[in-house]
């Protein structure tokens, strides 16, 4: 932008008594949005109004200018849509022969003779072209199963439906036309914001920001490509999981028509009444990693006849499992932008460095909590005096993994009678790896413990589906949602 | 047990070839027979032949007529190499199996077939042991099959079918005999074939009631929601195994253990009022006597199927070949029919072997056990004349030998 025009036409509004802040990021948006236009045709200071905010500004401007842009997805959305799909088509014939051209042409012409008779008997108002070609079921994901039970009707998709799910294979399809060079710098700025949120918030979700859904929109393929490049195992998980927490929120307060429609798109899901039921062979894969909270154990759930019933809640926390999984498993079969733009090259590059600030912290944290012992671990503990070889190792291979020094387990062995300190000091160095091998020995997984008949009561003082000693927690008993 | 010599497993094979030739039809084929590995155990041999496969039931049928095994496997899995060793034969699904075996099961009878003797001074023992504790003389195993124990697993199984057709609405599954003393459930429905090892263990979890809260099945009683007779799932069962508790209390001796006499002639006095719907309300909650914990706990212990639980979860298991025969009896670990199945008698129905040739044996030790139509021992040291299946019985355990 023009830094010295900017100027120039502030400078003739500046003696008057008006907010030189908000009406210079009018003007400037203004000059970004419509670069060929002239500033000054617009009377800046008559539709100004102080009392009114930024965004109700926005919209008096708009509504007394309506022949330029004031937003960055004006004027209609549904167009731009289209037009970005017929330009992105037409780039992608421009190498074709002219016998091609032709074929391509009549294969055209066949597939909108079937679409009007398609359309017919549907009503006239909701059959834009655009939705019906976006709609084509071979652009679905192959994952996506349509309920066959009981379709639930389409809503109509709208850009803030695509932005706030750009999973949908709709959404694909709009941004498919998109190249990752040149978009505004808006898009580049939420791109990176969603990252930090991803980084920062985890599991409480990417923050929607649908005020500008186009934004919104097509950040999620650039934040996604900037994940693709930095290739971290974590950071794809963290973002996946950001990002289907965001769905969760939203899909929680969306409308009854719209949630049972994408979660219809999502999962063969039935409605009974109040509840919604699923196979339980899908329950089963979803709530895999779920199931240490007792309950989403399949035992406490309502079940008949092979279907699962569920709250809405549920379900929708089951979508976001599912959603988590299509989205970290979305990688593979995306390819990796061949050249980096400069600007993604720089959100990559912060991005990168917060996730080491990150990392650096992650390291020397131990997975068990120091001092909560498990059932079997607190057992080895109370007759440590007369325990066997096989226990001491089991119970000094527990402690290293729980965070205790050396120095602290020696101690605690001095209560047995055959104690010798420098026996005990090197045999605990050992299992910390310190020593010969430089193995840092585990303690043995449950089943083994079991085998050894070292488990208590077989688990049952354990949180369920732990594997081994170390992944144990206090129970705590929660109540369903 | 095995055979007490070479002569005696010889005799065995021969019986158990000619049933391969003869009787060997119209049999239980796993379907993606191709795609299954199978085993087999020889006579004689400790090792398992294993990683088999066949392009036909015939290939099948010709390779067991001529190594005449004593036990024969296949795999609940299908691979796209089921040749090939475990981590290269591409894994492509499992049937979801079940395995009720008597071993798991406490049944009051087992001391009376399940123990160690010494065949010099008969002493017996419940513990392992190869020399005896008095004389010092050699002991051999008893382990019976025996028709208590069996009707146990039997109703573990029945619970077992409840639960797959109408918890999980599953139909199409195989039932077999072990052969020995217990059942094997195959479901072949295709939904169940992909699930993995996590969610195996949820099916288990759900079938053993293990890890049951009953917060999350409406109990204690909300204002809302509180489990009927009618319900489906766990909820009915629980409701249903306490009414059946609390209609026969003071019959079940297991209740005199949890509650005291004062609160069992609660239980009775309100007996007749949960004839026709449950009245949970009645019940004492938490505190000292915490009847309604004590009760819902009675009714998931009934109501679970006490299956084997590291069959299931096993998704690279072999399981034995429905209708060969079972190397530890000789008898046939036959397919029952869901229709078949009140009336099925394992000790009647499963002898594959013919009477001919009656043969004598020389039986070191035997209990009281039941065969065919006929009751045979209790015999010590003495020569016995027996129907060929009879003998093999006891042949194949180790506690007779060809005189």
């Amino acid at each position: 932008m023009d830094e010295e025009r900017l100027r120039h036409v502030l400078e003739r509004i500046r003696r008057q008594n008006i907010n030189y802040v908000k009406l210079r990021g009018l003007v400037s948006r203004f000059m970004t949005l419509n670069p060929e236009a002239d500033p000054e045709a617009i009377d800046w200071t008559a539709v100004y109004d102080d009392s009114l905010s930024y965004d109700e500004l926005v919209e008096a401007f708009e509504k007394e200018y309506p022949m330029y842009r004031w937003r960055e997805t004006a004027p209609a959305d549904d167009k731009q849509i289209e037009d970005m799909l017929v330009n992105h088509i037409l780039n992608q014939v421009e190498d074709l022969t002219e016998e091609s051209l032709k074929s391509l042409v009549n294969a055209l012409e066949e597939r909108l003779e079937a679409l009007r008779q398609a359309e017919t008997p549907a009503s006239p108002t909701e059959q834009q072209p655009e939705h019906t070609q976006m709609q084509h079921p071979q652009h679905q994901p192959p994952t996506m199963t349509e309920n066959i039970q009981q379709p639930a009707p389409q809503p109509k998709v709208t850009l803030k439906l695509l932005a706030s799910y750009p999973f949908l294979a709709e959404a694909r399809e709009v941004v498919r036309g998109v190249s990752f060079e040149g978009l505004p710098r808006a898009v580049y700025k939420r791109a990176r914001e969603r990252l930090m949120e991803a980084l920062e918030r985890g599991e409480l979700g990417v923050v929607p920001r649908l005020d500008e859904p186009f934004v919104e929109l097509l950040s999620f393929p650039v934040a996604k490509a900037v994940v693709h490049t930095i290739d971290d195992d974590w950071l794809k998980r963290r973002w996946a999981l950001a990002e289907s927490a965001r769905v969760e929120r939203l899909l929680l307060k969306e409308n009854a028509d719209v949630s049972e429609w994408l979660l219809s798109r999502l999962l063969e899901v039935r409605r009974e009444g109040e509840e919604y039921a699923l196979r339980f062979t899908d329950y089963l894969k979803l709530v895999e990693g779920l199931t240490t909270d007792i309950s989403w154990k399949l035992v406490n759930q309502k079940m008949s006849k092979g279907w699962v019933f569920l709250t809405k809640t549920r379900l929708i926390r089951l979508i976001r499992q599912r959603l988590y999984r299509l989205l970290y498993d979305s990688f593979p079969e995306t390819p990796k932008l061949k050249k980096i733009p400069e600007k993604i090259a720089t959100i990559v590059a912060d991005i990168t460095e917060e996730l080491q600030k990150i990392k650096s912290k992650q390291t020397g944290r131990s997975t068990p909590i120091k001092g909560v012992m498990p059932p079997c671990m607190k057992a080895i503990s109370d007759r440590l005096a007369d325990a066997s070889h096989t226990e001491n190792f089991v119970y000094c291979a527990y402690l290293v993994n729980a965070g205790y020094t050396v120095e602290e387990i020696v101690n605690l062995f001095r209560i047995r009678s055959d104690f010798r300190e420098d026996i005990a000091r090197y045999q605990v160095e050992h299992i910390a790896g310190l020593r010969g091998s430089r193995v840092k020995y585990r303690p043995p997984s449950c089943s083994r413990m079991r085998e050894l008949g070292l488990c208590i009561e077989n688990g049952r003082l354990c949180p369920p589906n732990i594997h081994n000693p170390l992944q144990y927690r206090p129970r705590q008993q929660r109540q369903p949602t | 047990m095995s055979f007490r010599t070479v002569t005696d497993a010889q005799l065995v094979q021969q019986l158990f070839r000619i049933f391969y030739e003869r009787d060997y039809v119209d049999v239980f084929q796993p379907f993606s027979f191709e795609r299954r590995e199978f085993g087999y155990m020889p006579f004689g041999q400790r090792v398992m032949v294993r990683h088999l496969s066949f392009k036909s039931f015939d290939e099948l049928r010709k390779t067991l007529v001529r190594e005449a095994p004593l036990h024969v496997y296949r795999s609940a899995a299908l691979y796209q190499y089921p040749q090939a060793p475990m981590e290269e034969k591409g894994w492509l699904g499992a049937e979801l199996i079940f395995d009720i075996d008597a071993d798991h099961l406490e049944t009051g009878c087992k001391p009376g077939h399940d123990y160690y003797v010494c065949l010099s001074c008969g002493q017996r023992t419940g513990e392992k042991t190869q020399r005896c504790g008095v004389c010092g003389g050699e002991t051999v195993e008893v382990k019976m099959v025996c028709d208590t124990c069996l009707e146990k697993t039997k109703q573990e199984l029945l619970k077992l079918i409840d639960f797959m057709e109408n918890d999980f609405g599953l139909s199409s599954f195989t039932v077999s005999f072990s052969g020995n003393r217990g059942y094997h459930l195959a479901v072949e429905a295709k939904e169940v074939l992909e699930l993995g090892r996590d969610a195996r263990q949820e099916i288990v979890d759900y079938v053993t009631g293990s890890h049951i809260s009953i917060g999350f099945h409406g109990l204690p009683p909300s204002s809302t929601y509180a489990p009927d007779y009618s319900d489906p799932g766990w909820r009915g069962r629980v409701a249903r195994g306490v009414r059946r508790i609390v209609l026969e209390a003071g019959g079940d001796e297991r209740l005199g253990r949890l509650l005291g006499p004062r609160q069992l002639e609660e239980l009775r006095s309100m007996s007749s009022l949960w004839r026709d719907r449950p009245r949970w309300e009645l019940l004492k909650q938490g505190g000292r006597s915490q009847q309604l914990e004590k009760l819902v706990s009675l009714s998931v212990d009934d109501a679970a199927s006490h299956i084997d639980t590291v069959v299931t979860t096993d998704v690279h298991r072999l399981l034995r070949l429905a209708d060969t025969l079972n190397g530890k009896t000789g008898l046939r670990a036959m397919v029952v029919s869901r229709d078949m199945l009140e009336e099925f008698n394992p000790l009647r129905d499963a002898v594959a072997l013919p009477e001919e040739p009656t043969l004598t044996v020389k039986v070191f030790h035997s209990p009281r056990y039941m065969l065919g139509e006929n009751v045979y021992g209790p015999w010590e040291n003495q020569a016995q004349k027996l129907p060929a299946y009879a003998a093999v019985y006891l042949l194949c355990k180790g506690l007779a030998t060809l005189a």
